[in-house]
């Protein structure tokens, strides 16, 4: 099927003169907008079709990007169909910042699949740059559940530290 | 989830509008001012300002990136430190200005070109890269330097020399694709360990056509590498003769309307429209801020900025720019200011500057206090004993005050509906050629 393309795309020379770094961030960034513009879902058979990069390139990016939430896969059989997370409903902006320069983003989405409350851990890189490490989602019916095992555990954790400092 | 400005239209007349534009916590309110800060004391007076209740329409700030080794870098390196007794980081008020304002680093590049500035340029450079970052940046500036060195009787010969090396430097860099990925890439992360805010391009200042075509390119690549994680703006740096050049004008224009962008970053270098006989400047800037109407009509989230405005502000705030931004002292040419002598005053009826000398007479004329209600000129209670650094100061931070008033009377005009009241206030100051920069109905 033909993918809906973004306007300006890098061309295939620019990309391989990028800093590794770069070229990560802008095959995300176009895999990203690629995934927006088409809300049926792609493939990486797809997208390796239609923008000329290598199809491990593409699978692994967009590995990454599942696993930091950006994005989620529908396995069909064996194929899997990627899809964009869904639209941000409302965003928090708190960021709770610790000493190691980790910090959360809380947002609400909106997708196929339902509504989520999705946490976002971030880091400060050694150029004071934000790299996502990993998120987690939960589903909106789960949240309380979650919370109230996640204050369990928490005091659990808790109690067992100061028995043995005890 | 990548970071982007959400825009929410407040008020709207004719072709004036105030919008809340909202980045995680930090909200501005448009028409906004950004301040221009150049060194650690200009911060100082920034951060002090902010705190008042009536600076609601300062929400960002301008650093060159040579100026952040004295105002922005050793703050960023405090804020992790704590006081002792207090519990509190030494940067606690920094800390809280920098959660509410945006911060943005001008990437300065007009300076591979202008003399000014270079040499900090050069020195910051070197001290703030990292392992061998922006090589090709540093060995061109070095080279200027020695050239300078070489011709410092023939002061013609090294200008020649020197636009003919700048625009030899982007070609070259415009031609390797390889240096220049590495170039925008190295540029980009060095604002970022500056404290940026925004991603904006390391574009050359475009004095024709090929130069324009350079900086199209290196934003189209700026763009899809700049960190997903903050907002990127578009930014175009021209000279001022770029005005009188209708095909250049279009071709911004174009660009302008085919740009997916939210946010666009226009400077203009030593923008001066409101001398006498500079019609078709005027038009020029006027057609300029024509097209940013109609694109933000077809798409209300767009947002305008300009750069080193100058005089202009107070006109590209009411019409085409949602942000302007000029030095704290309200000259935006490249000169020591203020610095051996007290300053001018800038007067917020003339729109224009006072010089100290005169003041004497207008304070004596108007019961003794000085004819402006911002809150550090009723603190002025005589001219006489006030020492020279202390009045630098203050009249600094009296015209960054008097800027959060114009942005509120423009607000408040547009809410009432009547937009007419700013072009009315600018047909009575000193800079009244400047009115025609606004339509009196909007455009078909």
């Amino acid at each position: 099927m033909k993918l809906e393309l973004p306007k300006e795309i890098i061309t295939q020379d620019e990309l391989q003169n990028l800093r590794p770094k770069d070229r990560d961030e802008c095959i995300q960034k176009l895999l990203l907008q690629i995934l927006e513009l088409n809300n049926q879902g792609v493939t990486i058979a797809e997208l390796a079709d239609q923008i000329r990069i290598n199809r491990n390139t593409l699978a692994s990016h967009m590995k990454t990007l599942v696993a930091i939430r950006e994005a989620y896969a529908l396995n069909r059989g064996r194929l899997s169909v990627f899809y964009k997370n869904g639209k941000v409903v409302h965003a928090r902006s708190t960021e709770h910042k610790s000493p190691n320069d980790r910090f959360y983003r809380f947002y609400r989405l909106d997708n196929d699949q339902g509504k989520f409350i999705y946490i976002q851990e971030r880091q400060l890189d050694e150029f004071r740059a934000t790299k996502v490490r990993g998120g987690i989602m939960i589903e909106d019916k789960d949240f309380l559940d979650f919370l109230k095992e996640l204050q369990k555990f928490g005091m659990e954790v808790t109690e067992r530290e100061s028995k043995l400092h005890c | 989830m990548s970071q982007s400005y959400t825009v929410d239209k407040l008020y709207e007349d004719r072709f004036a509008r105030t919008t809340q534009i909202t980045l995680g916590e930090k909200v501005l309110l448009t028409p906004n001012f950004c301040t221009l800060v150049q060194n650690q004391y200009e911060f100082d007076s920034l951060i002090k300002l902010s705190l008042l209740d009536e600076a609601k329409y300062l929400g960002a700030y301008v650093i060159r990136i040579f100026d952040t080794l004295n105002t922005l870098i050793p703050r960023l390196q405090r804020q992790n430190q704590m006081d002792i007794s207090s519990g509190q980081s030494l940067e606690e008020l920094f800390i809280r200005f920098n959660r509410t304002n945006l911060g943005i680093i001008d990437p300065a590049t007009e300076y591979l070109l202008y003399e000014f500035h270079a040499g900090r340029f050069l020195r910051t450079l070197r001290r703030i890269r990292k392992q061998r970052q922006l090589d090709v940046l540093i060995r061109y500036l070095e080279e200027r330097y020695a050239k300078k060195e070489q011709l410092k009787n023939n002061v013609i010969e090294y200008e020649a020399w020197k636009k003919a090396a700048h625009k030899k430097f982007w070609y070259n860099l415009d031609r390797n694709a390889l240096e220049r990925g590495r170039f925008v890439g190295d540029y980009l992360d060095l604002e970022t360990m500056c404290g940026s805010g925004i991603s904006i391009p390391p574009v050359p200042i475009v004095d024709s056509e090929g130069m324009l075509d350079i900086a199209l390119r290196i934003n189209r690549l700026a763009k899809a590498i700049a960190p997903r994680t903050k907002p990127y703006a578009t930014y175009l740096l021209l000279q001022k003769s770029v005005l009188r050049n209708d095909a250049l004008v279009d071709k911004i224009i174009e660009y302008m309307k085919a740009d997916p962008t939210q946010l666009t970053i226009i400077k203009i270098k030593n923008l001066d429209l409101w001398s006498a006989g500079l019609v078709r400047q005027r038009e020029a800037y006027r057609k300029l801020m024509d097209s940013m109407c109609e694109i933000r009509k077809k798409n209300p989230s767009k947002l305008y900025m300009a750069l080193e405005n100058w005089f202009v502000s107070f006109a590209s705030a009411c019409y085409g720019f949602n942000m302007v931004s000029t030095s704290m002292h309200g000259y935006d040419r490249d000169s020591e200011y203020g610095t051996n002598t007290r300053g001018s005053w800038f007067d917020p009826d003339l729109m224009y500057y006072v010089p100290f000398e005169d003041l004497e007479t207008i304070v004596h004329n108007n019961g003794n206090r000085l004819p402006c209600y911002c809150s550090i000129c009723k603190q002025i209670v005589s001219l006489e004993n006030i020492e020279r650094d202390a009045w630098n100061m203050l009249r600094r931070e009296h015209y960054v005050l008097t800027m959060n008033e114009y942005m509120r009377m423009i607000s408040q005009a547009i809410k009432e509906q009547n937009i007419e009241l700013a072009i009315d206030k600018l047909s009575n100051s000193e800079v009244s050629r400047l009115k025609t920069l606004i339509p009196r109905e909007e455009k078909q």
